[in-house]
């Protein structure tokens, strides 16, 4: 069956061509790609793929090795450069990387349980607690930039690197810097949510279920609500 | 023992073949999975995007629903067979505008509160070059036309498939789709004739 002339291309009507070439024109955001990958969990590791799929289409064992090196430099790299600006932040004073900057689910009590997880900064007795004095200010770093925001994908793609490497205290300090470094960055839902994955990975599932529960209080038509919900059930 | 020395003891032909683990093959399904799905968002983002704000989303809801569309197509990527996935995402886009068009009617914060009259809204072409102007214009006339009509009217003359591409996405026989088409096209040129201050046109 033959189509009809589309109307854009017969008519002689300014309002009807300009109409339609609106709607032909509309464009998102371009921070809307970012964030789709964020909420399908593919945040970061920009790279990667690339190499992956080279790697799978590759037909030689040469081949193989060389882009298999080249993707093991890229994914060192990641790490380094998040240590890089880590090693700028000042340390926590006050309470645990694991909680700093986090809006806390529930007001802490003295029987708060403490985080168990072996982190490189100083902790306190009651890392639940909120802090007693605020804390000294820290580097921020404005997200929004396109820098900062490959700078947020970075730091959450080293994050769930070391998930994925079965190492969650890691994953909680790394996390701890992103909340210090980008106190309202673009990707912090992200952020909350690989927190609730890490916590829950550390064995600390009654902390993960309080934030999973205050994380679906608080954002009820997020996004993310459906990686969440099964860390909030009991 | 230095390295030349172990090196010079295993030269490198005697060296095994390497045969890649079986964790490695989980992990490299999972990349598949995860290329696949970023080359699907690489593409199509702005594609859903655009039929989600033409099929009536709010802008200021286009952000979260371009991603449910994608945690949708994310949860039965598995089910989608490989170049079908153009057709999900849309069919998923105009499922997902049209619930947001009956979340906006409740919330009684639809685009527009009725459809364009003539004396209304007349403009004449200097000032449609407005570009919120003509949006919202087109935003009001696309409000104004059923749904049914709607989706066959953006999708072929806004995104330029064929009829036979839109009665696949859409399930429908082609003949359904060109008669919806010639309606929907002829509702689209009475309302721009009435804004225009003209007669009603005949429409092909």
């Amino acid at each position: 069956m033959d189509d009809p002339e589309r109307i854009l291309d017969q008519t002689t009507s300014a309002i009807e061509r300009a109409l339609l070439r609106e709607g032909r024109a509309y464009r998102a955001p371009d921070a809307l790609r970012p964030h789709t990958l964020a909420a399908l969990g593919l945040a970061g590791s920009a790279g990667l793929p690339a190499s992956v799929f080279a790697w799978l289409s590759a037909r030689s064992w040469t081949t193989k090795l060389v882009l298999a090196l080249s993707t093991v430099t890229l994914l060192g790299a990641i790490p380094l450069r998040y240590i890089r600006f880590a090693q700028n932040a000042p340390p926590a004073r006050t309470a645990s990387p694991v909680l700093v900057g986090m809006p806390l689910p529930t007001p802490a009590g003295p029987t708060s349980p403490a985080p168990s997880i072996a982190v490189p900064h100083p902790a306190p007795a009651r890392p639940m607690d909120p802090p007693a004095a605020p804390p000294p200010a820290p580097a921020r770093v404005s997200a929004t930039t396109s820098s900062a925001l490959r700078a947020e994908l970075a730091a959450l793609d080293a994050v769930r690197s070391t998930l994925a490497n079965d190492d969650p205290a890691g994953a909680l300090s790394f996390l701890a810097a992103y909340f210090r470094t980008f106190p309202r960055g673009r990707l912090h839902f992200e952020a909350e949510v690989l927190r609730i994955d890490a916590l829950a990975k550390a064995g600390q599932l009654n902390i993960a279920q309080r934030y999973a529960q205050e994380f679906l209080k608080r954002h009820p038509n997020s996004v993310l609500t459906a990686r969440v919900r099964p860390y909030a059930e009991p | 023992m230095t390295h030349a020395a172990v090196f010079a003891h295993r030269p490198l032909a005697a060296l095994p073949a390497i045969r890649p683990p079986a964790i490695l093959a989980k992990v490299l399904s999972k990349s598949k999975r995860e290329v696949r799905l970023r080359q699907l968002a690489d593409h199509y983002v702005q594609l859903v995007a655009r039929i989600l704000r033409n099929a009536g989303t709010a802008d200021a809801d286009i952000d979260d629903d371009v991603q449910r569309v994608f945690i949708a197509l994310s949860n039965r990527l598995d089910d989608v067979r490989v170049g079908a996935e153009k057709a999900f995402l849309v069919q998923t886009a105009l499922n997902m505008a049209a619930h947001s068009r009956r979340a906006a009617a409740r919330r009684r914060e639809t685009l527009t509160e009725r459809p364009p009259e003539v004396g209304d809204i007349a403009v004449g072409p200097e000032e449609m070059a407005e570009r919120r102007q003509v949006r919202r214009t087109l935003d009001q006339i696309l409000c104004a036309m059923d749904a049914d009509l709607r989706a066959v009217f953006v999708l072929f003359e806004i995104e330029e498939m064929t009829t036979v591409e839109i009665a696949a996405i859409l399930e429908i026989p082609t003949g359904t789709v060109a008669s919806r088409l010639r309606r929907a096209r002829s509702d689209f040129r009475e309302r721009v004739a009435m804004l225009e201050g003209l007669p009603k046109t005949e429409v092909g």
